[in-house]
């Protein structure tokens, strides 16, 4: 190391040189607040000229210079790091994740498939496995959703699995919970099929003569042979909010496409919107998000996607608002259960469509 | 896979040395640019059970030891090199007060005292080591360990605009407004060390009544599921993943250890599915899609099984393109244990090659991977 900063140093005319013309490239490349102000319109801006309704979404991450008492240096973080001679690995990663997420506004994620869909993954259910202590055994037990209705049933299913993968008779005894403290009773498991999956529901509507409230539940389930424990937890969603199955959709002036969701809202509260969009062929193109406030009575939700971010999947419209998800913000966060849409934009041509990049100043890290 | 165990010596070589300094600030009296000259500011974020808001707790999370093995290792000996700079974050995570992530005990405290950090105003604390105050100019980067990775992971994740739990965070009986977006903006990373960010099973046991013996040190987690417990339980309702957007504020970069405790402790492994580092499944500290308990192993690959032998492909791999949150990547997979993480009690541990896996610093502790690899 020593030896590699004597040469820096013997060089320096050179190094101070070409650091100087670094910045000076940095300098062309960088997008100055005006230009971003030029080429994004703002979410504002798009509802003034297409008359679109008068939610006004959270306010835009703020710079440290816009809000705090933190000292302007002459340059970014990410500039900094981009001025660094002899990068890590870590610091080409940085750089390189800065140019992916600066790409499009922070609303808006790319996505290559429906397997990574940031919408479909919060609905998908996860298989859980349990070991005993010699891997001999392994209880399996999955719910059939994450999120439930009250009007709903829930289906579980549980089985034991040998060290060779095979389901083996089992002795089940499950225990219905709610919100962590409160035990609304038991479950009994049978293996109707006789292939070692054990299965039962339970009505969320009639349970014991009752309905269950909305939150948080878990079934507690024991093989008892094995004496091999795991859970599956649900949240039980209020019905306040609902999705009206009215959409509507524009190209802004400067080539971002928005999307309108009618939803009808209950009961006032803090609700998130996120959808996917696809191309007509079903290939994957990126996900949006909102969130506020809203009051009882309909309204009309945007949802943007950048014109890059489009561009970047290379196919004419209509495009496909495919996987839609609203949400009932809180703890649990109650998330009613997935739509999916048939609902496409008009057949636009991507030359219709913003191909620059987004590069917001404020994304600097 | 391929487990290499280096013998390198974690020393301080790896800083420039004065004469390098010196060249590098007559550079900028040249007129280069002054990015060379800008310090590291570390921002550490430290886990479960500790009273962090109370005395030096905090700043002694990263020198304490649960096995005596680590006695006198300290977080910052493997992390600092000159000029480097550290701020402490302290909030409540014990126990008796038993506050999840997404409280403003814990989110909304970390994200105020970052705030402040970054403004300058020092953490508060008389560092042992003289001078490591971090400055305003800094490069500011958050390191955060176990339950620390899940309150960063809903702050980096609510600090987007359009993001379920924008800017909030909750008390007992409402919510309260905390600028996540000012706490992340110019961060330009985020360590999780063994990061319990989509729980741990330790958590599902005691939670579920079955939590057997008394193997697992109990500096790391009670014995009653409080809600700080309960919060911190594998299945997806209680995970972090699903109370954020789909944007972080910050990239995010995942380190899991996956070496048993040391002595008798060592048992608790076995009561955990794949790989773990004693105390929190790999699956969970590296963010991987499906099952924060999911089966993977070191190499961070999940494979069919037959008697207790892995064989054939990969099932699924935990890659930068499988992670179960956004803008979330893969650092390493080191030899290392729950409590050696955070006190570096481990010099030179092994590690095992995953897929893009970041390779500055490679044989030496968490620590000393981050000091390598931010300089």
């Amino acid at each position: 190391m020593k030896f590699r900063f004597v040469a820096v140093f013997l060089m320096l005319g050179l190094v101070a040189l070409l650091i100087q013309m670094g910045t000076q490239r940095e300098g062309d490349n960088t997008v100055t607040p005006a230009m971003a102000a030029a080429s994004s319109v703002s979410a504002d801006k798009h509802r003034s000229a297409m008359q679109f309704p008068t939610i006004t979404p959270d306010q835009p991450p703020v710079t440290p210079t816009a809000t705090t008492n933190i000292d302007t240096p002459a340059l970014s973080p990410i500039e900094r790091i981009r001025a660094i001679q002899e990068k890590t690995a870590l610091h080409q990663s940085v750089l390189e994740d800065h140019a992916r997420f600066s790409r499009y506004p922070a609303h808006n994620r790319r996505f290559e498939s429906a397997q990574a869909d940031p919408v479909l993954r919060h609905y998908g259910t996860d298989e859980r496995v349990t070991y005993s202590e010699d891997k001999q055994f392994a209880l399996s037990v999955a719910s059939d959703q994450k999120y439930y209705l009250p009007s709903q049933t829930v289906y579980l299913s549980a089985k034991l699995l040998d060290a060779s993968g095979q389901a083996q008779p089992g002795a089940y005894a499950a225990q219905l919970i709610y919100n962590e403290t409160v035990s609304l009773g038991y479950l009994e498991f049978s293996d109707a099929q006789g292939d070692g999956t054990y299965q039962t529901h339970l009505s969320l509507s009639d349970f014991g003569n009752q309905i269950l409230p909305p939150g948080l539940y878990k079934v507690l389930i024991t093989e008892q042979r094995s004496e091999l424990v795991d859970a599956v937890a649900f949240v039980v969603s209020e019905p306040v909010i609902k999705l009206t199955g009215e959409y509507r959709e524009a190209l802004t002036a400067s080539g971002d496409l928005i999307f309108e969701v009618e939803v009808d809202v209950q009961e006032a509260n803090r609700f998130y919107l996120q959808a996917s969009l696809y191309t007509s062929s079903d290939q994957a193109i990126g996900s949006s998000q909102f969130a506020n406030e809203l009051a009882p009575g309909r309204h009309w939700l945007p949802l943007s996607f950048h014109g890059r971010l489009i561009h970047d999947q290379a196919e004419h419209g209509p495009y496909w608002l495919k996987n839609v998800s609203i949400a009932k913000v809180g703890v649990p966060m109650e998330r009613i259960p997935l739509q999916q849409n048939r609902f496409y934009s008009r057949s636009y041509r991507l030359e219709e469509l913003n191909d620059q990049p987004h590069r917001e100043a404020n994304k600097e890290g | 896979m391929s487990t290499l165990f280096p013998r390198i010596k974690n020393s301080k070589s790896k800083k420039p040395s004065w004469l390098a300094r010196c060249a590098l600030s007559l550079g900028m009296a040249f007129g280069a640019s002054q990015a060379l000259a800008a310090d590291n500011c570390y921002i550490m974020v430290h886990g479960h059970g500790t009273q962090g808001n109370v005395g030096s707790n905090a700043l002694n999370y990263w020198s304490s030891y649960n096995f005596s093995e680590y006695a006198g290792s300290s977080f910052f000996d493997d992390l600092l090199g000159p000029g480097d700079n550290y701020a402490i974050v302290g909030y409540d995570s014990t126990d008796a007060s038993g506050y999840p992530y997404w409280r403003n005990e814990t989110a909304g405290e970390i994200a105020r005292q970052i705030i402040s950090i970054k403004q300058g105003n020092g953490d508060g604390y008389n560092h042992p080591q003289a001078g490591t105050q971090c400055s305003a100019n800094d490069n500011f980067w958050v390191i955060s360990h176990s339950q620390g990775a899940q309150q960063m992971m809903f702050i980096a994740g609510n600090a987007v605009s359009g993001s379920p739990n924008y800017n909030t965070a909750y008390t007992a009986t409402s919510s309260v407004s905390v600028s996540y977006s000012s706490a992340m903006s110019g961060v330009l990373g985020i360590f999780a060390l063994g990061g319990a960010v989509t729980g741990t099973e330790g958590a599902d046991r005691i939670c579920n009544g079955n939590w057997l013996d008394s193997l697992i040190n109990f500096a790391f987690l009670g014995r009653d599921c409080n809600p700080s417990i309960e919060w911190l339980q594998t299945n997806d309702v209680y995970t972090a993943r699903s109370y954020i957007g789909t944007n972080l504020g910050a990239p995010y970069y995942v380190l899991g250890g996956y070496k048993g405790f040391p002595g008798l402790e060592s048992a608790s492994s076995s009561m955990i599915a794949g790989e773990d580092d004693g105390y929190i499944n790999l699956a969970s500290q590296m963010s991987c899609a499906g099952s924060g308990k999911r089966p993977i192993e070191e190499d961070l690959n999940e494979y069919r099984r037959f008697l207790g032998v892995s064989y054939g492909s990969p099932t699924f791999r935990c890659n930068n393109a499988n992670k179960g949150t956004p803008r979330t990547y893969n650092m390493a997979s080191v030899y290392t244990d729950h409590d050696a993480e955070r006190n570096a009690g481990i010099a030179a541990p092994g590690y095992t090659s995953i897929e893009n896996g970041i390779t500055c610093g490679n044989g030496q502790n968490m620590a000393g991977r981050i000091g390598t690899c931010t300089n």
